[in-house]
């Protein structure tokens, strides 16, 4: 329980750096910018699903209030988020789910840092043999409208640009894009993405793969 | 309509024989059935509307009809308008953002999630894409305007259909291109 709180006021803090850089984390803010996004939510009631499907303990009163409240919030989770998260995707730390919801999980597990956009599918299975679930690594940049099919990993730091469809495993720090997508970019740095919400279709600077 | 109903809720059940707590069940648990129950209703209203039966009924089926697909709109974001015309035995895989109006789909034919199956509205706003039978459509998939696609024909996850498909054929990729000409797509669907 006490886990639980200290992972919420953890998560709260990483939105209110993404949305709102300047003002200091108070604990009003942090209720403001808690009560404001969707995405908070349907990280919070996820977890809720995650410790009561995958903790199974009958003596602990935690898990009994967790297994009663998993039903109404799974619906929330569908009727506001508009998201369907599978109960054992394990996400490691504090990660964004997109505010405006219409994200389709069937990842294993998502690192901490993680941005992901709207209308995102995670493990699609697709024509024959990609059948499987996705790893998504850390501090990973997942732009809207990206589908990731089959069981592949993405490693940390990686980019996916908005319309991507994967279907490989992409090592760390890079670039994918299109349909088919492919690596455009090696060893790019997503720090300055990762710092906010904005999304980009085409890549912020060129200058530096020329030096 | 009601046999139509029942193939769609096979295609999610896959048995022969549906008791009557079992399809309340698959009901209450698919999104893409509560989409399909109230576009049923919708059709069958429109087919009474037209032959000028049961004339003191229709208003309540009305209120249903509304009151049913715009829990699925508000909660689900299915849009099956009844200006479309499915087959029977649709599957809708997950829900959000699917948006079928003004086009022919076959029987036994498979969507899902964020699936745009409409006319151009900047070119023919009411003749949308005609679907053959036994047709998969993967996710993110986008078929807007007055294509044909054939019967037993793949359309891959996030394709943009951009011209007609032939019969048996796996389509992918965005723009859109026949991968393979001969694809059998009967254990997915």
């Amino acid at each position: 329980m006490l886990h639980f709180l200290s992972q919420f006021s953890a998560d709260a803090r990483f939105y209110h750096r993404l949305k709102h850089p300047q003002q200091p984390a108070t604990l009003w803010a942090l209720t403001a910018t808690a009560l404001r996004s969707p995405g908070l939510w349907i990280l919070t009631f996820h977890r809720i699903i995650y410790f009561s499907s995958n903790r199974r303990n009958l003596r602990s009163i935690v898990w009994w209030l967790a297994r009663l409240t998993e039903i109404p919030v799974h619906y929330l989770n569908t009727v506001v988020g508009k998201s369907e998260l599978l109960g054992d995707c394990y996400i490691k730390g504090s990660a964004y789910l997109p505010d405006k919801g219409y994200l389709t999980c069937g990842a294993l597990s998502i690192g901490a840092g993680s941005m992901i956009h709207d209308h995102v599918t995670f493990g699609y299975a697709v024509a024959k043999g990609k059948v499987g679930r996705p790893h998504v690594g850390s501090d990973v940049w997942i732009g809207p409208n990206c589908i990731i099919a089959g069981g592949l990993e993405i490693g940390d730091g990686s980019t996916l640009l908005p319309g991507t469809y994967l279907t490989y495993s992409v090592p760390p720090r890079s670039v994918v894009r299109g349909n088919p997508g492919r690596v455009v970019r090696e060893e790019f740095d997503n720090a300055a993405l990762r710092a906010s919400l904005n999304i980009v279709d085409v890549l912020p600077e060129v200058e530096s793969q020329k030096s | 309509m009601r046999a139509a109903f029942l193939a769609d809720c096979r295609r999610v059940h896959r048995t022969e024989t549906l008791p009557m707590l079992q399809l309340l069940k698959l009901i209450v648990a698919s999104p893409g059935l509560k989409a399909l129950l109230g576009y049923r209703l919708g059709r069958h209203l429109l087919l009474l509307q037209t032959q000028r039966r049961l004339p003191l009924l229709q208003p309540f089926g009305w209120l249903l009809y509304r009151l049913i697909s715009g829990y699925v709109r508000l909660a689900l974001d299915i849009r099956l308008d009844l200006s479309a015309d499915i087959g029977a035995g649709l599957y809708i895989g997950h829900f959000g953002n699917i948006v079928v109006r003004h086009c022919k789909l076959g029987t036994h034919c498979s969507i899902a999630q964020s699936v745009h199956i409409e006319p151009d509205d900047a070119e023919d706003p009411t003749t949308g894409p005609t679907i053959g039978e036994r047709v998969w459509i993967g996710g993110h998939a986008k078929i807007i305007g007055t294509y044909q696609i054939g019967d037993r024909s793949t359309v891959g996850a996030g394709a943009v259909v951009k011209r007609d498909i032939p019969s048996g054929a796996l389509f992918m990729g965005s723009p859109g291109r026949v991968v393979m000409s001969d694809y059998d797509n009967s254990d997915i669907l």
